[in-house]
């Protein structure tokens, strides 16, 4: 019984490094390639999962949905749940504004007036707003109630939002609702570059 | 055994290095196999986006269907916005899908009372592995839609004195105008209802609100003139009948409700339904612990007019008033003649004792502006001039001409607003009525917490909430939006507005039934913002 082994096992010893240099030499090409695929394949399903959120947020803001309120904002939580966000934290933020156009027609009669501005009249940031600020911020510190809705937008200097009429031109009496959402990409640091998946809604 | 034999298999010599070849050979499935993975993803991210793109353009067509007056602008319009909203969300470029063109914007046929807009997108998502195989990009086609109820809305406008006097007509004016440029003519309806003393539907609801006429809304708001006390809860009531004839239960009903001071007016009257609401006469001096100058002491006096004319004249029944009182102005005729919408100087329009229309003023005028009336226990001081309403009222009925509670809770029990009620020392005919002659807990600042105006107060509370229940039962679910204006010197109740919108912060809130919202500018200038922010809230949930 012993000597057939021993011969395999001895002619063997000298091949199975052959082997192993192999594997070496194919694992250099297919461990990077399998990884690259998986986080590929994590990113692109978290930016479907991420503009998945922002356009259900963005139609529930535009249908009136109250998302000062913690109930609601415990829905958007919910939405989010495999990318880890929470109603004052966690891996994610969700940042809603409702901008509009102030005509001459809006301002007449009011000294001061932001008029032929676009400005911000609502903003309510939901998760982790460290993560990220808005595209559409105002141009300065702005006073909010607690709807999130901006004081004297009318008036205020500061309610003036820049970052919107580049990619969206209102008239008077038109209220664009965005819904921006941004989510840190963690997964697999190596083969992400860490700036995260955002994505916004206009609706 | 087996082992080894398998070992001996795989390691004949003439089988080294078919690793490597069988992982090339493997790499020709599997990297195209890894490609289509990844065009697949990009094809579903580009779909996901352009999904959400058609969403959000078919949503914001139908908000910006106002913009016109006639079907053909409003479409136009409406394309306008769509095509807008929809290059905001997918820029040209974007995930390398080049040039995006514009969406097919329809308008097919929908249910009754409802506007639909179509959003139909066709964009190609490029491809990168699957250019082997010759094929260069995807077609992605998505459609969004959105319906658009039509609205019903009843503004009821505050056209009292107090905004005279705080320079804030032309505001509410603007801002009123502002308002209704956001509704769709020829498909909305829209009305309007104002009050100062008197209640006066300004203009039914209509659909053609913006070219009717004239006089249609855009010219009765222009016309607006503002003048005398807040005869709120009348006028609440009104708009709110005004919804029930229209009875459009497929729409979404509205009331926007605006003011920037106290009800302190209501109105007494035989209700409808034949219960008898009118003021009942004084008919002896009532003791009084309570003492303006010994004036609430006073015998009756007969009706007269303002040059001490005494009636009665042809007409006048003695016994019993169907008049509109306020504790500071006093007692008017209900049913005199209108003045034209351009002559609206309201007090005049209900019978301020002008010859020429026959009518009474029932009150004595307290004195001149100099005076200041001071007594009681505590001391309190009223300042002139005043309309007294004890010298002709004996007690406030229990319910308005709409059969509003004036001094009871709606459901029973405690009203909003405390009621000051005549004590057992009174003749039995008084006693346990509400007072006519009780400045209440207030200050002394006339329309403000007085026992008249705080009934006032409960007939409007009343009202909200009486006709958001039956507002149910129809099936007509109105949503009360109101607004306050706190520039006028006695400013306005948050809480009751509250109540009147059923608001979320309401301390009466009633999530089982519609919600509204109360918005508070301080100064005129927040005007325009209240309006707006009400009536894209409207547009909202109108979808």
């Amino acid at each position: 019984m012993n000597s057939p082994g021993q011969k395999t096992v001895v002619r063997c010893r000298g091949e199975r490094g052959n082997a192993v240099i192999e594997f070496a030499l194919v694992s250099l090409l297919y461990v990077p390639l399998l990884l690259g695929v998986v986080a590929l394949g994590l990113n692109l399903g978290r930016s479907v999962q991420v503009a998945q959120v922002a356009r259900d947020a963005a139609s529930m803001y535009v249908r009136g949905i109250d998302f000062s309120q913690s109930g609601n904002q415990n829905i958007l939580v919910q939405l989010a749940q495999p990318l880890g966000m929470t109603v004052n934290g966690g891996t994610g933020v969700v940042i809603l504004s409702k901008i509009t156009y102030l005509n001459n027609a809006i301002c007449s009669g009011i000294p001061n007036c932001n008029v032929n501005q676009q400005v911000l009249v609502q903003r309510i940031v939901v998760g982790n707003s460290g993560l990220r600020s808005s595209n559409f911020a105002a141009a300065g510190a702005v006073t909010l109630d607690a709807q999130g809705n901006v004081f004297n937008y009318m008036t205020d200097s500061h309610a003036v939002v820049s970052g919107l009429s580049g990619k969206l031109t209102l008239n008077g009496n038109e209220f664009a609702y965005v819904a921006e959402t941004y989510f840190p990409s963690a997964d697999i640091s190596t083969f992400t570059n860490g700036t995260g998946v955002y994505s916004v809604s206009i609706f | 055994m087996r082992v080894n034999q398998a070992r001996h298999h795989l390691d004949k010599p003439g089988e080294r290095g078919v690793i490597l070849l069988l992982s090339s050979l493997t790499l020709l499935f599997m990297i195209p196999i890894i490609g289509l993975a990844i065009d697949a993803g990009t094809v579903y991210a580009v779909k996901a986006r352009v999904q959400s793109a058609a969403d959000g353009a078919a949503l914001s067509a139908a908000r910006s269907l106002s913009r016109g007056l006639d079907l053909s602008s409003q479409q136009s319009a409406a394309t306008d916005t769509a095509i807008r909203w929809f290059h905001a969300n997918i820029p040209n470029g974007w995930m390398n899908v080049g040039t995006v063109s514009d969406p097919t914007i329809t308008f097919p046929s929908a249910p009754p009372k409802t506007t639909i807009v179509n959003v139909a997108v066709t964009l190609n998502a490029p491809t990168y592995f699957m250019r082997i195989l010759n094929i260069n990009s995807v077609t992605i086609n998505a459609i969004g839609q959105a319906t658009r109820r039509d609205v019903n809305i009843v503004m009821v406008i505050d056209r009292s004195g107090s905004l005279y006097q705080s320079g804030s007509c032309a505001a509410v004016q603007s801002a009123a105008s502002q308002f209704i440029s956001s509704f769709v003519n020829g498909r909305d309806r829209l009305g309007m209802v104002t009050f100062g003393t008197d209640y006066r539907i300004d203009f039914a609801p209509a659909m053609n609100f913006a070219t009717a006429g004239p006089p249609n809304m855009v010219t009765m708001i222009g016309q607006l003139y503002c003048y005398g006390y807040t005869n709120a809860a009348a006028a609440y009531w009104t708009a709110y009948q005004q919804l029930v004839t229209i009875g459009d239960q497929g729409a979404l009903n509205v009331i926007l409700f605006f003011t920037d001071g106290m009800p302190n007016t209501l109105t007494f009257d035989i209700a409808p339904d034949g219960t008898d609401n009118r003021l009942p006469p004084k008919t002896l001096a009532t003791p009084s612990t309570i003492n303006y100058g010994g004036y609430n002491n006073a015998n009756p006096t007969p009706c007269r007019d303002s040059v001490g004319k005494t009636y009665p004249t042809a007409g006048w029944n003695p016994s019993s008033f169907k008049g509109v009182i306020s504790f500071y102005g006093g007692i008017y005729l209900k049913d005199a003649p209108s003045f034209p919408a351009s002559q609206s100087v309201d007090a005049q329009k209900i019978g301020n004792a002008q010859g020429d229309y026959g009518n009474c003023v029932f009150d004595q005028q307290f004195n001149n502006s100099s005076t200041i009336y001071t007594g009681g226990s505590p001391s309190r001081a009223i300042a002139g001039p005043g309309f007294m309403p004890f010298f002709d009222v004996a007690y406030l009925p229990e319910e308005d001409l709409f059969r509003n509670k004036t001094g009871t809770g709606y459901g029973g029990g405690s009203p909003y607003a405390p009621v000051n009620r005549y004590p057992g020392s009174f003749p039995a005919a008084y006693r346990n009525k509400i007072r006519v002659d009780d400045i209440g807990t207030g200050s002394g600042t006339l329309g403000v917490s007085d026992t008249i105006t705080n009934a006032g107060v409960n007939a409007l509370d009343y009202a909200a909430q009486n006709a958001r229940d039956d507002s149910i039962t129809r099936n007509l679910n109105v949503v009360t939006y109101t607004i306050g204006l706190g520039n006028a010197p006695n400013g306005v109740d948050n809480t009751l507005l509250e109540r009147v919108a059923n608001d979320p912060d309401a301390n009466n809130y009633n999530s089982a039934k519609p919600s509204g919202l109360y918005v508070y500018a301080p100064t005129t200038s927040q005007l325009n913002q209240a309006f707006s922010r009400i009536a894209s809230d409207v547009l909202r949930i109108s979808k």
